[in-house]
Order: structure tokens, then C-alpha cells, then sequence
């Protein structure tokens, strides 16, 4: 762990909710002197301040209890979810050696031939509808293949190659004066890329490499003086 | 996970279980655990009363209902926040209630509110600091309240919120940050003051 990393972890030192192995990391920094003791005291009475119950902040009604005990009767408890069966045909199934339950349910097959009311549906029928769906699996094989052949490009070629669609990882503004120059040596130096803008306000979209330590990146950026605004795009 | 942490995430794991079977009584004892931790959650999202306990009443009928479905892949506590969570801005998506922006409000100080702003001693601070929170982003604040309040570690914290640890831990860098110059702009300097009790 870095020293940059044991100061991320700082918030949940002091609240006391990190592993052993971590929290001994960050003592060791904290020993050190490489975080100060006045980070420490400032975040403890931060957490205390958090904590308390402010005086304007509303006492709890305990009659909300009452209030729920009431509206028991009129719900209904949903069940555990089903485990899947897949591969399980219904009737045939119990000829397999399966107990129980499950063997007098209809498997997932049987019960979409019930529901096309499939047994009931004359010969010829059936065969006109197989033939059908033969047919759509092969055009869609075709189409498939000659898709291949393009490699993903749909076709034709762009001047900027191949599409990264990334996504953006902050929007940030560049200080008034900040040269492409400064701005590009900036982005190179963190592998970051340039995915949207400039908005109206002067606002970019930065992609982070993939695997990249983002509150690191953010920290990096925001002490750029290249950089007067970041805000981390939020993560879906 | 502490032994204490981990032998009451045990009791409560068998709590849902009890509910999960209709056990009222068990309902109870959980709504009596949870029930406070869920209201000051929400009442801290969204500052309305009147909705925080409808949305805790929500929450709690929400856990009586699908306690079968829990399949002790997290603690209670976390799955019960995250219930909260979801509900609590559910709720301020439909009132549309006032949830400020720290980014898209000026830091601007209000003598009213921070009336001694010049006295730098711990209890304006502790206001002042108070202030500053309420007008966090919901993201930001979450981050800081799941954290100091209900006492989650990071990786849990990102189950609530379901979002990665990394960025868990980019929202408590910024929403310290936010809160530094909200301070400063109110003419409160926190390295000036003397933090220690």
C-alpha cells in the first residue's frame, strides 16, 4: 500500500471498518509521519460530528413499528426464487431417476410446447412452422457471416479507425489559457483520452485507461493547475 | 468483520429466516433493531419527516415481504440499507425534494446560519460542519453518512450504493474536499482549529 492509498483508506480508519491487514498499513504511515496526526484529528472529529443526532434533526417515532404490524396481514410473502432446471423434460423427467417435487413440475421445454399448444397442432402445421424457423436460422447465419467479412467496421472505414467507444470516467475544464500543447502532455502522462466535448461551458469528457486507479487520476488532475473543475462521471 | 459485527449479522440472518416464515415477533425485533437507523438514513437523504417514515414503514414491509428472497450474500444491515437507499430516492425522485448540489450551489456562507463564524472554536465548526453536509449531493453525502453513521466499510458501502469500491472511495476524496472549501468560504479555516477532544 502507498501512501497515497493509506490516505484514501483514512475515512474508514478512523470509523474502524477496515480489515486488520489495513488498518496496520495505515498506522504504519501514520507512525511515520507521512500522514499527519492532525488529518487523523480532523477526520475523528469529523466522524463524531456525522455521528451525533444534530438538535434539529427530528426524534424517531416508534409508532411507525405499529403502524407496519398492522399492514402485515395485507401483504402477501413472496417465495425463495426457484432454482433453475434446465434440461429437464417434464414427465420424462421421473424415467431419469429424479425424486421428488420437482420431478411432477413440467420441465422448461415442456412447458413452452404447452403453452404453442404444440401437441395439439396438426402435422402439417407443425412442419410449415419448422420450416419457417429453419428458414430464419439460415438467413440469420448468412447475414452473421457476411458481417464477419467486415470485421466489425459494418462495411466501411472511418478516418479515425476503429470505434473505442469509451466511457467517460470525469468531466473536467482546462484553466482559461491552458495551451493543446500543456493539455496533451497532461492527458499523454495519464493515458487519458478525450470521449465528449467541449460542452457550451467549456467542459470535457475524459476516459481513464482501463484498469486505472480513478481517485488517484482525480487526485493527479485536480492538483494540475491545468485543471480548474473535475467531477467523476458517475459509474453505471 | 469484527467477532461482535459478525455474531450479530448471524442473529439477524436468522431473524429473516423467521420472517421469511411469517414469524411475526421476529418482524419486530428486526423493525426494532432496524427501524431508527433506517428513519435517520432517510430522513438524512431527503429532510422531510413526514416522508422518511413512510419510506421507513416502505422499507420495513419491503424486508417482510421478500426476507424469503435473501440469500445472506451480504449482511442485514447492508441489504436493509440498500433497501433504504433505493426507496429513500425513489422517493425524492417523485416529490422532487430538494436535494442541493454542493457543485451546482455556491459555497456562499450564511451569516445566519453560522452566526460566530469568526469565533473558530469546535461548536461552530461542528455547525458549520453540520451545514456543509446538508448541502452535499445525495452521492457524496451517502458516501460520508453509510461511512461514519451506520459504520460500513468501503466494500460494503459500494454493495448499497452499487457502485465499484474505487469509486466509493473517489466520492468520500471529494465530498472531504467539497466540505474544506465549503468551510473556508464560510470564513472557517478547520486547519486553524483545535480538533482534538
Amino acid at each position: 500500500m502507498n501512501r497515497r492509498e493509506a490516505e484514501e483508506l483514512l475515512p474508514w480508519f478512523v470509523a474502524g471498518t477496515l480489515s486488520d491487514e489495513e488498518s496496520r498499513a495505515v498506522q504504519a504511515f501514520i507512525d511515520s509521519g507521512a500522514i499527519s496526526a492532525e488529518e487523523v484529528a480532523e477526520l475523528e472529529f469529523f466522524a463524531g460530528t456525522v455521528a451525533e443526532r444534530a438538535p434539529s434533526e427530528p426524534a424517531y417515532d416508534p409508532a411507525i413499528l405499529e403502524r407496519a404490524l398492522s399492514q402485515l396481514d395485507g401483504i402477501t410473502q413472496e417465495a425463495p426464487e426457484p432454482p433453475l432446471v434446465v434440461g429437464e423434460v417434464g414427465r420424462d423427467a421421473g424415467a431419469h431417476g429424479r425424486r421428488g417435487r420437482e420431478d411432477d413440475r413440467p420441465g422448461l421445454v415442456q412447458r413452452l410446447l404447452d403453452a404453442l399448444q404444440w401437441s395439439s397442432t396438426p402435422t402439417l402445421a407443425r412442419v410449415v412452422v419448422v420450416g419457417q424457423f429453419a428458414l430464419l436460422l439460415g438467413l440469420a447465419l448468412m447475414i452473421g457471416g457476411r458481417t464477419d467479412e467486415t470485421a466489425g467496421t459494418g462495411g466501411f472505414e472511418t478516418v479515425a479507425g476503429e470505434s473505442t467507444a469509451l466511457a467517460a470516467d470525469f468531466s473536467v475544464t482546462f484553466a482559461p489559457g491552458a495551451s493543446e500543447a500543456d493539455v496533451r502532455t497532461l492527458l499523454l502522462a495519464h493515458r487519458m483520452s478525450i470521449v465528449g466535448g467541449p460542452s457550451a461551458l467549456g467542459i470535457y469528457q475524459l476516459a481513464a485507461p482501463e484498469g486505472a486507479d480513478l481517485a488517484a487520476l482525480a487526485t493527479d488532475l485536480t492538483a494540475s493547475p491545468l485543471v480548474v473543475f473535475l467531477q467523476p462521471v458517475p459509474q453505471p | 468483520m469484527s467477532t461482535d459485527t459478525a455474531a450479530t449479522d448471524e442473529q439477524d440472518q436468522a431473524l429473516v429466516a423467521r420472517i421469511a416464515a411469517g414469524d411475526r415477533a421476529a418482524f419486530e425485533l428486526l423493525f426494532r433493531e432496524y427501524g431508527e437507523r433506517v428513519f435517520r438514513y432517510t430522513h438524512r437523504l431527503i429532510s422531510d419527516v413526514t416522508k422518511a417514515e413512510e419510506v421507513t414503514n416502505d422499507v420495513m414491509l419491503e424486508v417482510w415481504k421478500t426476507a424469503a428472497r435473501f440469500e445472506g450474500r451480504s449482511k442485514v444491515s447492508t441489504w436493509i440499507l440498500g433497501i433504504t437507499r433505493h426507496l429513500a430516492l425513489n422517493a425524492v425522485r417523485r416529490k422532487q425534494l430538494d436535494t442541493v448540489d454542493v457543485d451546482e450551489a455556491a459555497p456562499v456562507a450564511d451569516e445566519h446560519d453560522v452566526p460566530a463564524a469568526l469565533d473558530h472554536d469546535r461548536d461552530v465548526l461542528k455547525a458549520a460542519l453540520a451545514k456543509a453536509l446538508g448541502k452535499l449531493s445525495t452521492d457524496h453525502r451517502d458516501v460520508i453518512e453509510l461511512t461514519f453513521f451506520h459504520g460500513l466499510s468501503y466494500q460494503e458501502i459500494a454493495d448499497v450504493v452499487g457502485c465499484p469500491e474505487n469509486t466509493v472511495k473517489t466520492r468520500m476524496f471529494h465530498a472531504r474536499k467539497q466540505l474544506k472549501g465549503y468551510l473556508v468560504s464560510a470564513g472557517i479555516d478547520p486547519d486553524s482549529v483545535e480538533m482534538a477532544s
